[in-house]
């Protein structure tokens, strides 16, 4: 099987044509073309799965530890062939993951697909007010490429961008609103979750209405750089400073790691678009979501709270197979994520060591 | 209990505890050595009913497995004995029971052990001692507050354990006023927080996070019986507490070039730890750390060799950047032979190095410097922050 005819199969998938192979199988031979060169993962599957193989067929082949993308290279091709390379944030480079692509077509189609049909399924535009670095300011952040593109494809103007070199633009971001609310205009607000806490900060008092359709995603965690707040604290915050349903509110799961993103069901069922059902991350087609036992490593069948794997077909050239850290259970169709796995107890002396490591 | 209603209890703790610091410093110091050297031979006595209860409680609270905890036990306990106490306080005699004040203990809770010296070398100072001790395991410094007790009454008496939140900072004030010094053992955090919120004119000692680091020199790995011998007594380094504190070694550095590689040397280790697994077994891994695992394995595996086993895993990393471990029996083995600079990073946070045929002159400084087998087992009288055993008492 050649990465040509693979990468064919993976963009009928995403595009949800009838000839589409079901997901596994393409899973599966996208895996052994990932085995014979991708080196890293090679080496893993010589020296054996972080733990026992998995009994289960679809999930026989281990995923990749997200901290192996800290370390090591991880992709079928060479360096030179990188058009991008996105990093996970961090201080040091030598700390910092790194997803290298060769091909970005993959990525936007499912980047694209995926949030036209959680993000904007019932508008072809609206404008956007995005709380999150430019790409030309950040051009290894994953995030702040999707944004560009999700302005080419879904914006109905120049999105506006309330975030530069790090610190956040109170004018432009209440003139977008202030525009929004006056016009009748729904605006989509895009952007980091820290972000969000510090407009929270910069409105202070202010409150807006925005009119009914505007919606708001946000995504990530808060990093230490702002005060943290729970996902219904999160989302009540939301919802009061802006005017907008909770329903209208999603969060997006993504990582530098991952081509592909996974958004919250909320908006779609607001939409009459899908039935009812608590809040969870809708999990696209072309990518397996598996809470799995972090001591076996094989998947939990009910709602058992376990670590998540993911298997995204988008990842052509870099390891589908995705092991996290981030705690996660099954939920209806989806999954819920309920953290990141840290630590037993607090992990001081590991902490001390990474940070006398990360010292340049 | 809320804060609030906590507070008479607490206050209750403090004001028996500075009202029995005046029979403390009647009480001479042999008496006192004499007391806390009987109260850890109880202590240690697994077939004692203190000792056997204690033995009981930190298997509820340590995670450590029952023949881990006997072993930090008596490596602990042991070396509390009357003489070498003496010694100790002969060696620091101008700071030993002159001023006033109690010592304040804020504990923490990763290694059980670690509430003994403080605690005890306070009162061989002749300081009452108000301790707040960790909310996961409070077992050995009550066991030590009893045990004090029975042996001299006016030593136990001059000990109070207090329960309360870290974020209680109304309750803290009943710590630590009037104290002659703090002295924090824990995170990073909860030292900044506590140096923020104290008193300026309070000494504080601050034990915030740290870690050992292991380095075996060419010299002793000629012999694959001579190379065997180290991997154990590393091994046991990193089994003793489960790899969770602050002397555990992190990670191991290898000289190239001897007869035993540091590649075989990590294979040695590897199947020092698996022996260790049969005798002294690794507790309960978290799933939080389990999670840990499979990451540390993940990164070993891709880059380099992995040996792994139910209990432990050992990675053979060459000459790749130096990484650390999350603990619970992980260890990476690197080259010794690491781009200039690089070892002198680990300084500052580094608490214990173990090295054996190698000058410590290349090598990062460690307050605590020991031959591999004993990171976690110092003396008396070593100075594991750099200070004398009794500085601040």
């Amino acid at each position: 099987m050649t990465r040509e005819v693979l990468k064919g199969r993976i963009e009928a998938l995403i595009d949800g044509r009838p000839e589409a192979d079901a997901r596994d199988g393409l899973l599966e031979d996208l895996l052994q073309l990932q085995a014979r060169h991708i080196e890293v993962y090679r080496r893993l599957l010589e020296q054996g799965s972080p733990a026992p193989a998995a009994a289960r067929p679809f999930l026989s082949s281990p995923a990749l530890p997200t901290d192996v993308f800290r370390f090591a290279r991880a992709a079928m091709h060479p360096s030179e062939q990188d058009v991008r390379v996105f990093r996970t944030s961090g201080t040091t480079a030598a700390a910092r993951g790194a997803h290298h692509l060769r091909d970005l077509s993959l990525y936007d189609r499912a980047a694209r697909t995926a949030a036209r049909h959680m993000l904007f399924p019932d508008r072809e535009s609206m404008p956007l007010l995005i709380l999150a670095p430019r790409a030309e300011e950040l051009p290894d952040s994953s995030l702040s490429y999707m944004l560009s593109r999700f302005d080419q494809w879904f914006g109905d103007s120049m999105a506006v961008y309330a975030l530069r070199n790090g610190q956040l633009d109170g004018e432009a971001l209440c003139t977008a609103l202030a525009r929004s609310q006056q016009s009748g205009e729904p605006l989509a607000l895009l952007g980091t979750s820290f972000a969000f806490v510090h407009a929270d900060e910069l409105l202070a008092h202010r409150r807006f209405s925005l009119p009914s359709g505007s919606r708001i995603m946000q995504t990530g965690g808060f990093k230490g750089r702002s005060r943290e707040l729970s996902p219904s604290q999160m989302l009540q915050m939301l919802s009061q400073r802006y005017g907008i349903g909770e329903s209208f509110i999603i969060a997006e799961y993504g990582m530098t790691e991952m081509s592909s993103q996974l958004y919250e069901t909320p908006l779609r069922a607001a939409l009459g678009l899908e039935a009812e059902g608590p809040r969870r991350l809708w999990v696209p087609p072309w990518v397996r979501a598996t809470p799995v036992d972090p001591h076996t490593l094989e998947p939990l069948d009910s709602d058992a709270e376990g670590i998540l794997r993911i298997d995204d077909a988008a990842n052509l050239d870099t390891p589908c197979a995705i092991q996290t850290s981030d705690r996660a259970r099954r939920l209806d169709d989806g999954v819920q994520l309920l953290g990141r796995a840290e630590g037993a107890t607090p992990r001081g002396c590991s902490l001390a060591i990474d940070a006398a490591l990360s010292r340049s | 209990m809320s804060s609030d209603a906590r507070r008479p209890q607490l206050q209750a703790t403090r004001e028996a505890v500075l009202a029995a610091a005046t029979q403390l410093a009647a009480c001479s110091l042999p008496r006192r050595a004499r007391a806390i050297a009987g109260a850890c031979a109880q202590l240690a006595d697994s077939g004692s009913a203190a000792g056997s209860a204690l033995r009981a409680a930190l298997l509820q609270s340590s995670g450590l497995g029952a023949e881990n905890i006997e072993w930090c036990l008596g490596s602990t306990l042991t070396i509390f004995e009357e003489q070498g106490l003496l010694s100790l306080a002969a060696s620091r005699t101008a700071d030993v029971a002159r001023g006033d004040g109690h010592v304040a203990l804020v504990l923490a809770g990763n290694v059980f052990s670690a509430a003994a010296r403080p605690m005890l070398l306070a009162l061989l100072a002749g300081r009452a001692v108000l301790a707040k001790v960790s909310s996961r395991d409070d077992a050995l410094p009550r066991a030590l507050a009893q045990a004090l007790g029975e042996q001299e009454p006016a030593v136990g008496a001059a000990v109070g354990l207090m329960h309360f939140g870290r974020d209680d900072a109304q309750a803290l004030p009943l710590l630590w006023r009037g104290a002659r010094l703090l002295a924090v053992y824990g995170s990073d955090a909860t030292v900044e927080a506590l140096e923020a919120s104290c008193p300026a004119d309070l000494a504080l000692r601050a034990h915030g996070h740290g870690f050992g680091v292991a380095a075996v020199g060419g010299e002793v790995l000629a012999s694959p019986t001579a190379a065997r011998d180290q991997a154990a007594a590393l091994a046991l380094d990193a089994a003793a507490y489960d790899q969770r504190g602050c002397l555990s070694p992190q990670l191991v550095l290898v000289e190239p070039g001897a007869a035993v590689s540091p590649e075989r040397f990590a294979q040695l280790l590897a199947e020092a730890l698996a022996e260790l697994d049969a005798t002294m077994p690794r507790g309960a891994l978290p799933p939080q750390l389990a999670a840990q695992s499979v990451q540390f394995c993940g990164v070993a595996a891709a880059r380099g060799r992995l040996w792994r086993g139910a209990g432990y895993a050992v990675s053979y990393e060459g000459r790749q950047s130096l990484r650390g471990s999350p603990g619970y029996r992980h260890l990476p083995v690197f080259d010794l032979a690491q781009p200039e600079g690089r070892l002198r990073q680990l300084e500052g946070r580094l608490k214990a190095l173990a090295s054996v045929g190698l000058d410590p002159e290349g090598l990062p400084a460690a307050p605590y410097h020991c031959a591999p087998g004993f990171m976690q087992r110092p003396p008396l009288a070593a100075p594991l922050d750099g200070l004398h055993p009794l500085a601040g008492f």
